[in-house]
């Protein structure tokens, strides 16, 4: 019962498959549909279980944490794929931006939503690798599925460079298993010895999640690939792949390394600090608007390691203003990517400049995505602005003010890029040749949704006091 | 309170809800529906505050008798705490004041709004027009009943921004706009003076609530008027320069005061603000808004009569300031400016009777409330009568009018009255205050005061004389004068009931109520040798007047004018106090202090910044060249960053 959600969105994978083949070209629009409704029931699932227990010996399990990180993933994937719905139904106007073999992505997308849900629950070392690796292969296809040069090249290096990644990382996690004969993380924990070998363990280990997380100085993939692969999966990119690194981060610190926690501060705040800037000045000179947000994306993931500081003063805390901020964070970089699938699907632009009078064009649209990048950039009353408080606030209790200081420097310089299109949405005029074009109903929906949600998460207080009293549940009951 | 309160005051929050109400409907919803309905609307809702108002009246004139007078907040609210006994109520203060102010206020308003409703009528933004005015008397019934020191400033400054956008409300003329900047420049540099005045008095108002104890506030004027209180705070001794620190508090305090009520030397803005339309100047810049000066010290007068020094400041400038306006007035030509001194002068009158009054005698301060409730009437009359002549005539210039008398008769029989009562004649109200504040004068001592009353009672006279034979007399200059005819009813209708109001005010018998200190100042009786020495010099100046200009030509005028020869060139130009403040303004506050710091802030602040921003773009550049595409270059730094972590965690352990 409680791999119920893994299993509905497994199931619907395999459904797509059969009913790809039973239903004729016509009726095939259903078949996101059937996708977006298997997600649905997988997070009413999530949603309805109980909070804690555990599967298979101990080598699945589930807690309020987890719990949190599948209800964040599950809205992740299902939002993304609602936005893509009109590509793969060959609506849009851009020929092509349209997205080939329908149920194939949809299958694809779904396995890789099942690896990340996997990876929640998993509290051995090989259920752990097993279902990382199934939420980053499917990645590779995904990020390749244009099959021009662009995508293809794309697909290419996250290969070669996540093959890196999983490398680093296995044999991390290898020299670990080889110190203290333990596959169960929480075991591991209790049978470390600090030493050289393992030091290299955790580094390797940490190198690895860095490229899932987009830490800085394993980022550089992030910019070509999020560039190349079809806008769709650059936003499923942007924030599930995230929200999975967020998940490794979290069973690497709090399970296997639990008892160092006093020891992580330091590299954990350097890091931070490095990925925050660097992805935040990185920003400002960009002119596509897929690599301004690649960037923008690893900015956010330096704000979202915040999330892991603060270990001695108030326990936990930490970890419901990371959850916080990463629902806010996929809510409203979806809301944002929403509006750039829509932009590029229709007219084939993704340039900066290409935005410049959509005020006047699309009312509605502009203010979405002026209320989105708001929310990134973390304007109040916004949720954005909320999340990074609780984070911001996170650090200053665990004395780290330097970086509070460097984190709020950063959100000023991500205003610059952000406002940059709000400036030309809004001050500049539309160009000659531009005029309206079409939004379909499931887009219209998909932005309403997430661009009221990034309002309400931050206005009403409940939200984060679920999230923080659930947590603090989990922290009593385990760690601390 | 142990007295049973009425409808009207256990409700007295409707005074403000009204007119505030009014504003937001008129201004969001009506205003852009219907212009018409917008200028109806905000009419019929100052004409039921000024009902509300006579209600509130009735029921404390019936109270008061009883309670003897006693000044009490019926209806507040907190609004903020900074502190225990530092918190601001919102709220209204009812004594006999600010119900005389309540009743002044709403009867002007609601009268000029009706004189509007003809006055502007077909002007492009009409709707605006009525929502500021609205905002303006809402804003002017906050001050009124402000039962502390914040609500006043708060309202205060509410008062100067609508009094600003109308000034400007003629946008597209330069003048217009200048005037309105003028205005608001100028009384929020006296403001300053004002805020700070606040401060200090809040902060020793503080100091004194911890001692004497109990919960009052620190800004509140029941607070700050108690007899206690005041002496605690006259005895904390030098501040600045030797300056007691209560006096100092209470000139900063009349600096906020002296601005609003164009006081010499902060006059300069009211001349210039005649480039509003005129039913505005006769509304806030001469019956309400300008002696809001005059109330903050009425208000506050207590504390002045305590510190002394600081009502010896009221009193010298007020009589200083009637006397040079009263003599500016006389070389004017644009009909509003006129009136302008003229309210200048006579809010002059207002201060030194203020300055003149004392503990020991205290008529003065009856005399200045007396004063100012008449003038508000007759002054509100004089700019109604010449924006119907304006509206007639189509120019201020009172030489391009002339022989109105026959084809306006209703305008000049009602300016006519405006101007005996200013000129102070019995039976009209100017006469009665005006023998008050002159008997204040002399009665206290102040015989150089009492003398510059008189002299400026008889210069009133004569200009005013001289612009209504100029208007009225003799016969048309011009095209425009000869082929006027009277305003429609619905402008003459205010104008009936001010020249009514002109002739009975001076019977109301004010002294009654409005009084300070027990016992003193019982209400006034006529004094014979002050009457008599006060219409002489009426009747002075208006025969004076009547040899020069009422035949009218202008013949003798400019013979008068030459034979003054430099003397009046300089009164002619307002004695070059404006030309003196561009001078200290343009070339010495712009070259010396302006000019080194617009270029520190374009140099040192703006290059800062932009050294900032384009160190952060290079630092994106160099980020961007790590960009080459090249997955083995990718690769590198991610194995060496691994190398460097797993050294990093090494030698941290």
């Amino acid at each position: 019962m409680l791999m119920l959600p893994e299993l509905i969105v497994v199931v619907t994978a395999f459904a797509l498959l059969v009913v790809d083949l039973l239903v004729s070209e016509r009726r095939k629009p259903i078949l996101p549909m059937i996708a977006l409704a298997g997600i649905a029931a997988a997070l009413v699932a999530a949603w309805m279980l109980p909070q804690s227990g555990q599967l298979l010996g101990g080598r699945f399990a589930v807690d309020s944490v987890s719990r949190w990180f599948r209800i964040i993933f599950l809205i992740a994937g299902g939002l993304t794929i609602a936005v893509s719905a009109d590509s793969l139904n060959g609506r849009g106007a851009f020929r092509p931006a349209a997205l080939s073999s329908r149920a194939e992505f949809c299958l694809i997308l779904l396995f890789n939503l099942a690896g990340m849900l996997f990876l929640a629950g998993a509290r051995d070392l090989v259920t752990l690798y097993v279902s990382l690796e199934l939420a980053t292969i499917p990645l590779f296809l995904l990020a390749a599925w244009r099959r021009d040069v662009e995508s293809s090249e794309a697909g290419l290096k996250y290969v070669i460079l996540g093959a890196l990644g999983s490398a680093f990382l296995l044999y991390g996690l290898g020299v670990l298993y080889g110190l203290t004969g333990e596959m169960r993380l929480e075991a591991m924990s209790g049978a470390l010895r600090a030493g050289p070998a393992f030091w290299l363990g955790v580094g390797m280990v940490v190198a690895g999640v860095g490229f899932k997380l987009t830490l800085v100085p394993f980022h550089l993939w992030a910019a070509d690939v999020y560039q190349g692969a079809p806008t769709q999966v650059t936003a499923y990119l942007s924030v599930a792949s995230k929200g999975a690194g967020l998940a490794l981060l979290f069973h690497v610190l709090y399970r296997i390394l639990a008892p160092l926690a006093p020891h992580w501060d330091g590299v954990i705040a350097v890091l931070a600090a490095l990925t925050m800037t660097v992805g935040n000045f990185a920003a400002i000179v960009q002119k596509n608007i897929k690599r301004l947000m690649a960037f923008s994306a690893i900015s956010q993931a330096g704000y979202l390691l915040l999330g892991f500081l603060g270990h001695d003063g108030a326990p936990g805390r930490g970890v419901a203003a990371m959850l916080f901020y990463l629902l806010v964070y996929v809510v409203t970089n979806l809301a944002a990517f929403a509006v750039i699938i829509w932009y590029s699907g229709e007219t084939g632009r993704e340039k900066i400049e290409d935005y410049r009078g959509l005020s006047k064009t699309h009312p509605l649209m502009a203010l979405a995505m002026m209320v989105a990048l708001f929310g990134l950039a973390g304007i109040p009353p916004l949720a954005g602005f909320v999340g990074k408080f609780f984070l911001f606030s996170v650090a200053s209790k665990a004395g780290l003010h330097w970086l509070v200081g460097l984190a709020a420097i950063n959100s000023t310089v991500s205003l610059y890029y952000y406002l940059g299109i709000v400036r030309r949405m809004y001050i500049e005029p539309a160009g000659a040749e531009d005029r309206a074009v079409r939004v379909s109903p499931m887009l219209a929906t998909v932005l309403a949704i997430t661009t009221l949600a990034s309002v309400i998460l931050g206005v009403v207080p409940v939200f984060f006091e679920t999230i923080s009293f659930q947590t603090a549940d989990w922290l009593k009951g385990t760690l601390w | 309170m142990e007295y049973e309160l009425g409808f009207a005051l256990r409700n007295a929050w409707l005074i403000l809800a009204i007119p505030f109400l009014s504003f937001l409907l008129v201004g969001l919803l009506v205003r852009p529906l219907s212009e018409k309905a917008a200028g109806i609307i905000a009419t019929l809702a100052v004409f039921a505050s000024a009902a509300f108002a006579y209600a509130m009246a009735a029921e404390f004139l019936t109270l008061g008798a009883a309670t003897g007078w006693k000044t009490f907040v019926p209806w507040s609210f907190e609004w903020l705490r900074f502190q225990e006994r530092m918190a601001v109520h919102i709220g209204v203060l009812v004594d006999p004041i600010s119900i005389l102010l309540l009743v002044v206020v709403t009867t002007v308003s609601s009268l000029v709004h009706l004189y509007s409703l003809g006055y502007m009528h077909g002007e492009a933004g009409f709707g605006r027009y009525f929502t500021f005015l609205n905002l303006f008397t809402f804003s002017m019934l906050g001050l009124v009943t402000a039962p502390n020191l914040l609500q006043m400033f708060v309202c205060w400054e509410l008062v100067g921004a609508s009094s600003f956008c109308l000034i400007g409300f003629y946008f597209d003329r330069p003048s217009a706009v200048a005037a309105s900047k003028k205005a608001f420049i100028v009384t929020r540099f006296a403001d300053l003076g004002f805020l700070l005045g606040i401060l200090i008095l809040g902060y020793f108002g503080y100091q004194v609530a911890g001692e004497v104890g109990g919960t009052r506030q620190a800004f509140d004027f029941l607070f700050l008027t108690d007899p206690v209180v005041m002496g605690k705070l006259n005895a904390i001794g030098a501040g600045i320069l030797g300056i007691p620190v209560l006096t100092l508090a209470l000139c900063l305090v009349y600096m906020g005061g002296a601005g609003k009520s164009a006081m010499f030397p902060l006059h300069v803005w009211l001349p210039d603000a005649m480039e509003g339309p005129t039913p505005v100047s006769a509304l806030i810049h001469a019956a309400t808004m300008v002696v809001a000066g005059v109330y903050l010290v009425a208000r506050l007068f207590p504390l002045f009569a305590t510190s002394g020094d600081a009502l010896l400041v009221v009193g010298y400038i007020g009589a200083f300031t009637a006397l040079f306006a009263a003599v500016i007035a006389c070389t004017q030509d644009d009909i509003k400016r006129v009136l302008a001194y003229s309210t200048l002068s006579q809010l002059g009158y207002m201060m030194f009777a203020l300055g003149v009054a004392s503990v020991e005698h205290p008529l003065g301060y009856t005399a200045s409330m007396f004063h100012l409730f008449t003038h508000a009437f007759f002054k509100a009359l004089l700019f109604l009568g010449a924006g119907s002549v304006i509206h007639a005539v189509h120019s201020n210039e009172i030489w391009r009018m002339g022989g109105l008398r026959r084809k306006m008769p209703v305008t000049h029989l009602t300016f006519a009255i405006a101007t005996l009562a200013i000129a102070g004649i019995w039976p009209f109200a100017g006469f009665f205050s005006k023998d008050e504040v002159l008997a204040a004068a002399l009665g206290s001592g102040h015989y150089g005061i009492f003398g510059i009353g008189l002299l400026v009672a008889g210069i009133t006279a004569f200009y005013m004389s001289r612009i209504y034979f100029a208007a009225f007399w003799g016969g048309a200059r011009t095209e425009g004068a000869s082929h006027a005819h009277e305003s429609p009813v619905i402008m003459l209708i205010p104008l009936v009931v001010l020249a009514v109001l002109s002739v009975v005010a001076g019977f109301f018998p004010i002294g009654e109520f409005v009084r300070f200190g027990a016992g003193h100042g019982a209400p006034h009786g006529i004094n014979p040798a002050i009457a008599a020495a006060g219409t002489f010099a009426g009747v002075l100046g208006i025969g004076l007047a009547w040899a020069i200009y009422g035949s009218g030509g202008t013949a003798r005028a400019e013979a008068l004018a030459r034979a003054f020869g430099g003397a009046y060139t300089v009164v002619r130009r307002k004695f070059y106090v404006d030309e003196l403040y561009l001078f200290v303004t343009h070339k010495i506050i712009v070259r010396f202090v302006a000019a080194p710091i617009a270029w520190f802030d374009r140099a040192i602040v703006d290059g800062g910044v932009n050294l900032s921003a384009k160190g952060g773009r290079l630092f994106g550049f160099a980020l961007g060249s790590l960009q080459t595409g090249q997955v083995q270059a990718y690769g590198s730094w991610f194995a060496g960053g691994a190398v460097l972590l797993v050294l990093v965690l090494w030698g941290l352990q």
